[in-house]
């Protein structure tokens, strides 16, 4: 499904040179479920960045779902992410002033599809994260939970092939990260492709496979690696 | 394509985009206003007066000697004064009149044909026997005022003036006069619609009744009213021992400047206890023209100040949009929509807002309209008018969008997995 080779991308301001992915060599096939570890600043939102064409990278090849995507215009980026690939943010990004059926109907507008299959997507999108009753709410007047269930719905109203996720649960509470880690794995056990950046132990066991990123690099999955990198005060709060 | 939920988004949040239709409203209905009124200005001073305006002065004479309080004595200075301005070489004309063209005003009255009909506006002046060949209009139907007409006139309004007049309960004069009329055609259709108006009467307030006697084919002179073509003249000898007596003097082609300089000396040998004021048409239609020209820059002067207000208030508004959604763009941008989406979002909004606006500012327009016809006489507005003034305001918030909202579509996707 992914196949990157030898991928570097480097942040430069005026006083610093950051290589934020460093020869990144990675092979994820279709239907795997991964989750991306590695403490802050290691490069894991940069990496789903890349992996989910939202930025461009200079050095290296990417192949996904079996075309080259390493050199793509704007527009072709954003067709093969309005197309093949789902996101699911720690923020749920949800727009503001749309209610749900509006905000599960932003991609699938994109891509352009009449309404009346856009209306069918929406509401059976809506109705497997359990929100059917919700429809006409606005964010603001959701739970965390129930606003990323709806960015879930959002991205599975697309169908995509590929689900790129941020800490999905980073801002929710335990109870409520369960319910969307238990939709996670539903959408998985369907063949979906899933990719989820956590810093959560008790999430990323939930994931057959896991990379893990130092400073730009895979460390391939190591579970001691994890705790000696991970700061003192992050691995208390993780307990 | 996407105006359904941009506008159900727009509709939470009402207040905001609400403000910014309103000052296009307003702004289209200042602008639509200026122009008319620019229009009617540019009218107004292209057309004629119908007189031999560059050959036209105004002489007004004033007493400071207490014999000219006696009308008797006036009288025999008015005789000797016209008698020596028509022997004065290079005039054509004088007439005794306080009639002055193209100062933009002079004096008015409301006639009706008879207590049942409704009051027609029209400028008044007093006039004698050589007026109209001193102006140079021609006469059409009827006659023109004799020197019996201005004698016995002016007698009987004397005596009228003379002591208060008695008036019965709806404030009519008991015993009226009937005076002598000269009027302008474009006022005799108003008045009388049908047949010669010549012989017939219209009446004023007072219950007195005025004769058409005569009509005159073509007068202008610019008014704050549009009753610039109605005029009526009436017989009477012009003057008071305040306001001077005054004469309208038509000068031979080129003499102007020659008469202009020797006018003073030859009235003063007439009577010497006396001021005088001497101004040339010419000179006064360029003052009043200019005023105009004046008020013509300023329209327009507010026109472009308004439109570049709103065009800021845009871009402003604009600006603020894509900084505060940042990131609901880089989300958009994330979920597959390409940067001429976000261009289109943006344009889309601005177009609902100045749409939205400009409905509104039509209604104002005609509005604001109506109420300045009630207070000044002007044109009234016309769907060309609002047409162009709406494109105009269209295209000034397509422009003001467009250099905020390309920087909104430059928003990256990456923008969507920033955490602050
Ligand atoms: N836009 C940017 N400009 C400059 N440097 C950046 C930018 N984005 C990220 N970086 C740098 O790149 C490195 C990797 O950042 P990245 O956001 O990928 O880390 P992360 O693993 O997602 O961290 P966290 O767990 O805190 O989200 C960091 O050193 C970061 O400071
Ligand atoms: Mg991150």
């Amino acid at each position: 499904m992914l196949s990157l080779s030898h991928i570097r991308k480097v942040y430069r301001t005026q006083l610093v040179e950051t290589y934020a992915l460093d020869d990144i060599t990675l092979e994820v096939d279709a239907g795997e479920f991964v989750a991306v570890m590695g403490r802050s600043g290691s490069g894991k939102t940069t990496f789903l960045n890349v992996a989910g064409l939202l930025d461009t990278f200079e050095v290296g090849t990417y192949r996904l779902d079996g075309e080259d995507v390493s050199r793509l215009s704007d527009a072709a980026m954003s067709r093969i992410r309005n197309q093949k690939i789902g996101f699911i943010f720690q923020s749920f990004n949800l727009i503001p002033d749309l209610d749900v059926f509006d905000n599960v109907d932003v991609p699938l507008r994109y891509r352009r599809l009449p309404a009346k299959e856009r209306k069918a997507r929406v509401e059976n999108a809506v109705e497997m994260v359990g929100l059917s009753s919700r429809l006409k709410h606005l964010p603001s007047q959701l739970s965390g939970g129930q606003q990323q269930r709806v960015a879930i719905a959002r991205v599975l109203a697309g169908d995509p092939k590929l689900i790129l996720a941020d800490e999905p649960t980073g801002n929710l509470d335990t109870l409520m990260s369960r319910e969307v880690m238990d939709l996670l794995e539903r959408i998985h056990g369907q063949g979906t492709t899933i990719i989820m950046v956590t810093h959560s132990p008790e999430c990323a066991a939930r994931a057959p496979r896991h990379i893990h990123l130092l400073d730009g690099r895979v460390i391939d999955t190591d579970a001691d690696l994890f705790a000696e990198h991970t700061l003192p005060g992050l691995a208390a709060a993780i307990q | 394509m996407h105006v359904g939920p941009i506008l159900r988004a727009m509709l939470r949040n009402k207040v905001r985009f609400g403000l910014l239709a309103i000052e296009v409203a307003l702004t289209l209905a200042i602008v639509a206003n200026c122009v008319s009124l620019i229009i009617d200005a540019r009218t107004e001073l292209s057309r004629p007066s119908g007189f031999a305006d560059n050959d036209l002065m105004l002489v007004t004479a004033t007493p400071f000697n207490e014999a000219f309080r006696e009308s008797a004595y006036r009288d025999t200075v008015v005789d000797q004064d016209l008698t020596a301005l028509r022997a004065h070489s290079g005039v054509a004309r004088a007439t005794n009149t306080a009639f002055l063209p193209w100062q933009g005003g002079g004096s008015s009255t409301q006639f009706r044909r008879d207590v049942r009909a409704e009051r027609i506006r029209t400028q008044i002046y007093p006039a004698d026997e050589q007026l109209l060949d001193t102006l140079g209009v021609r006469l059409v139907e009827g006659r023109n005022f004799t020197r019996e007409d201005v004698l016995r006139n002016t007698e009987r309004l004397r005596a009228l003036n003379a002591s208060d007049r008695e008036r019965d309960a709806t404030g009519r004069a008991i015993t009226t006069v009937t005076v002598p009329a000269i009027i302008s055609r474009a006022y005799a259709a108003l008045v009388f619609p049908e047949g010669s108006p010549v012989g017939k009467t219209f009446e004023d307030d007072d219950g007195d009744r005025w004769q058409v006697v005569g009509v005159v084919e073509y007068f202008f002179n610019p008014y704050a009213w549009k009753i610039g073509e109605y005029v009526t003249f009436y017989p009477q000898r012009q003057g008071s021992y305040e306001g001077g007596t005054s004469y309208l003097v038509r000068v031979v082609p080129g003499q102007m400047d020659a008469v202009h300089k020797a006018v003073e000396q030859t009235l003063a040998s007439v009577n010497d206890t006396r001021t005088y004021r001497i101004r040339t048409i010419p000179d006064v239609k360029r003052r009043f023209l200019g005023g105009q020209t004046l008020l013509v820059r300023l329209l327009t002067l507010v026109i472009v100040v308004l439109v570049f207000i709103t065009g800021l208030g845009i871009v402003g508004l604009t600006s603020f949009s894509v900084a505060e959604r940042t990131r609901q763009i880089g989300t958009r941008r994330a979920l597959g929509a390409r940067r001429g989406d976000i261009l289109r979002h943006f344009l889309i909004e601005n177009w609902i807002v100045t749409t939205l606006g400009i409905a509104l500012g039509i209604g104002l327009s005609v509005a604001l309209n109506l109420t300045l016809l009630s207070q000044v006489d002007g044109a009234r507005m016309t769907p060309q008018l609002l047409a162009v003034g709406a494109l105009l305001l269209w295209a000034a918030g397509l422009l003001a969008t467009l250099w905020p909202a390309m920087r909104g579509a430059r928003v990256t996707p990456s923008e969507a997995t920033r955490n602050i």
